[in-house]
C-alpha cells in the first residue's frame, strides 16, 4: 500500500472512498432492481432519464426525494422519529469497514471483525423499531413488531450458519476466513458448506426484508411498512438503508462462503468481490420477484421447525469434521 | 399444508418461468416516440365539421339536434339563414358552433343524430391542449379539422347516420323492390 493509505489519514481516505462507492452502488442497486423486476414482468423499466436505458434514474429519484416536503406527524416522538432513518443507515454502512475489500485492504482488520460485522448488520433493527414506534401509527407499529419478531427468529439460524465458516477456518477474522478459502471455497465443502450457505441465503432474505419473507412490508395489509409516515429525504434514507443492508449481507455471503476477493489475479481483488456480490444480488432479485409472500406465522414456523434444526445439526457436523480433520 | 415435494416443484417451476420471462423482449411501447396503429373500430377523438365534397359547402344546417341530444350539454349552435345551397338541402347554416371538449365523454350521439353527416369525430389519439381555451372547439377550429379530413378522410369517424343506415341495411338485407323504407 502507498504512504497515503497508512495511519489515520489513510483510514480516513479509505473510509470516505468506501462510503462514496457504497452509496453509489446502493443508488444503482435500486436501478438494477427496477430493471430486473421489469424484465421479469415483460416490461422495460426506467428508460427515459439518461440515454442508454435510463441510467440517470437514481439521480433523478434522489433529486425528487430531496425536494419533497418533509412531514412529521403531530403526535410523533420527534427525537426518535428523526433518529430512525439514521439508525437504519449508519449501522448498515459501518459493516463495510470490516469487509476485506481486496488483498490486505480492510479498513478495520480486527481479530473479531466477523462478529462486529454481523452485530452491526443486525443493529439496523433498532432503527426500524424506533421508526415504527415513534411514528404513532398503528400500521407502522405493527410492521415494526413483525420485523422484530422475524429478525429475532431468523437471527438465530443465520448466526449458526455463519459460524460454520468461522469454525472451518478457526478464526473470527474476516481476512483470515478469506485466506483460508484459497484452496477451496467454504460453500464447496460437501454438504456442510451448501447447507449453511442455503440457510444463510434464506435468513438473509428475511433480514433484508426481501420477498418471500418481506413480512414487514406487507403492502396489502400494512400500507407500506414501518416507514408509512416518512417522506422526502428521510424516506430516501430508509430506502438506502434497506439496500445498504442487502449489499452488506451480499458482501458477507461473498466473503465467508464464496472466497471474497479471491479470484484469478489478472483483475484486482475488489472486482471479484463486487462480481460475487452482484451475482448474489441478482439471485436475491430473482427470488424476490418470483415468489409470493409468506404469512407471518408460516415464515416463523419455517424458521423454527426447518431452518433452526438444520443449522444446529450442521454446525455440530462442522465441529465434528473440524475435530476429526 | 402442501407437501414439501409440491412446494419444491412449484418453486422451481416458478423460478424457471420468471427466468424465461426475464430474457424475453418487453411489451412496452415508448408511447410518444412510437405509436401503436389505431384499430379500425376506434371511434373517439376530437371533432370536425365536414364539407360537401363536390360543392365545397359546409354540411351543417344549424338544426341543433346535436345540441339537444348532448348528455353533457357542451354543444351550443345558433342558426343563420342564408342563400340556397347548390346541393338543394335548404338555405340554413350554423352561425356559431361551440363544443366544449373539456366535458365531452365521447358518446358519439351528436354524430349519430346529425341528419347531414356534418359533425364527425376525428381519429386523434390524444387531442390535448396546454390551456383550457385550447379545448374549446369553436366553429373555426372544427372547420379546420374538417378541411384536414377532406385531405385524409380515412381519419374520420365512421358512425355517421349514412354509415349506420348502410350497416343496418346490410345486416337486414336490402329492402324489397318497390318499397320505400
Amino acid at each position: 500500500m502507498s504512504a497515503l493509505l497508512t495511519g489515520w489519514t489513510g483510514a480516513l481516505v479509505l473510509s470516505l472512498a468506501t462510503l462514496g462507492v457504497a452509496m453509489t452502488i446502493v443508488a444503482y442497486m435500486t436501478w438494477i432492481e427496477r430493471k430486473v423486476a421489469a424484465r421479469i414482468q415483460n416490461r422495460i423499466g426506467p428508460y427515459e432519464v439518461g440515454f442508454p436505458h435510463g441510467w440517470l434514474q437514481p439521480l433523478a429519484d434522489i433529486a425528487k426525494l430531496i425536494v419533497k416536503e418533509d412531514i412529521t406527524p403531530r403526535d410523533a416522538d420527534r427525537i426518535l422519529y428523526n433518529l430512525g432513518p439514521v439508525l437504519v443507515v449508519v449501522p448498515a454502512l459501518i459493516g463495510f469497514a470490516f469487509l476485506p475489500l481486496s488483498h490486505g485492504l480492510a479498513i478495520v482488520d480486527h481479530p473479531y471483525s466477523f462478529l462486529f460485522f454481523v452485530a452491526f448488520a443486525s443493529l439496523t433493527l433498532i432503527g426500524v423499531f424506533a421508526a415504527g414506534w415513534s411514528s404513532n401509527n398503528k400500521y407502522a407499529l405493527l410492521s415494526a413488531l413483525r420485523m422484530v419478531a422475524m429478525a429475532a427468529s431468523y437471527e438465530v439460524p443465520m448466526i449458526l450458519s455463519l459460524l460454520v465458516p468461522a469454525l472451518l477456518c478457526g478464526s473470527f477474522q474476516l481476512t483470515a476466513i478469506v485466506e483460508a478459502q484459497r484452496g477451496l471455497w467454504f460453500v464447496a465443502y460437501p454438504v456442510i458448506g451448501q447447507l449453511s450457505f442455503g440457510v444463510f441465503v434464506i435468513c438473509a432474505l428475511a433480514e433484508g426484508n426481501k420477498s418471500p419473507l418481506d413480512i414487514l412490508e406487507a403492502e396489502s395489509e400494512l400500507v407500506s411498512a414501518y416507514n408509512v409516515e416518512y417522506s422526502g429525504i428521510k424516506f430516501a434514507l430508509f430506502y438506502a438503508g434497506e439496500y445498504a443492508h442487502t449489499l452488506a449481507l451480499c458482501g458477507l455471503a461473498a466473503t465467508v462462503f464464496l472466497g471474497g476477493y479471491l479470484g484469478p489475479s489478472f483483475l484486482p481483488g475488489f472486482f471479484w468481490l463486487g462480481a460475487k456480490c452482484g451475482v448474489l444480488f441478482l439471485m436475491i432479485l430473482w427470488i424476490r420477484w418470483s415468489l409470493m409472500r409468506l404469512r407471518i406465522d408460516q415464515a416463523i414456523r419455517i424458521n423454527w421447525i426447518i431452518l433452526f434444526p438444520i443449522a444446529l445439526a450442521n454446525i455440530l457436523a462442522a465441529a465434528y469434521f473440524v475435530v476429526r480433520r | 399444508m402442501p407437501s414439501l415435494a409440491a412446494v419444491v416443484v412449484g418453486t422451481v417451476r416458478t423460478m424457471g418461468m420468471t427466468l424465461r420471462a426475464a430474457f424475453r423482449r418487453g411489451n412496452t411501447i415508448p408511447y410518444p416516440r412510437k405509436k401503436r396503429p389505431i384499430p379500425g373500430q376506434w371511434r373517439a377523438g376530437s371533432f370536425a365539421l365536414t364539407f360537401d365534397g363536390s360543392t365545397g359547402e359546409e354540411n351543417c344546417i344549424g338544426c341543433r339536434l346535436c345540441e339537444y341530444i348532448c348528455p353533457s350539454e357542451i354543444i351550443a349552435v345558433t342558426l343563420r339563414k342564408g342563400e340556397a345551397r347548390k346541393n338543394g338541402i335548404g338555405a340554413t347554416y350554423c352561425d356559431k358552433f361551440v363544443l366544449d371538449y373539456q366535458a365531452c365523454m365521447q358518446c358519439e350521439l351528436c354524430i349519430q343524430v346529425c341528419p347531414t353527416d356534418a359533425i364527425v369525430m376525428t381519429r386523434a389519439l390524444a387531442p390535448t391542449a396546454t390551456t383550457r381555451d385550447g379545448l374549446l372547439l369553436t366553429k373555426e377550429r372544427l372547420m379546420a379539422n374538417g378541411q384536414a379530413l377532406l385531405a385524409t378522410p380515412q381519419l374520420g369517424s365512421t358512425a355517421t347516420p349514412t354509415k349506420i343506415r348502410e350497416w343496418t341495411d346490410a345486416a337486414r338485407g336490402a329492402p324489397p323492390a318497390g318499397e320505400t323504407p
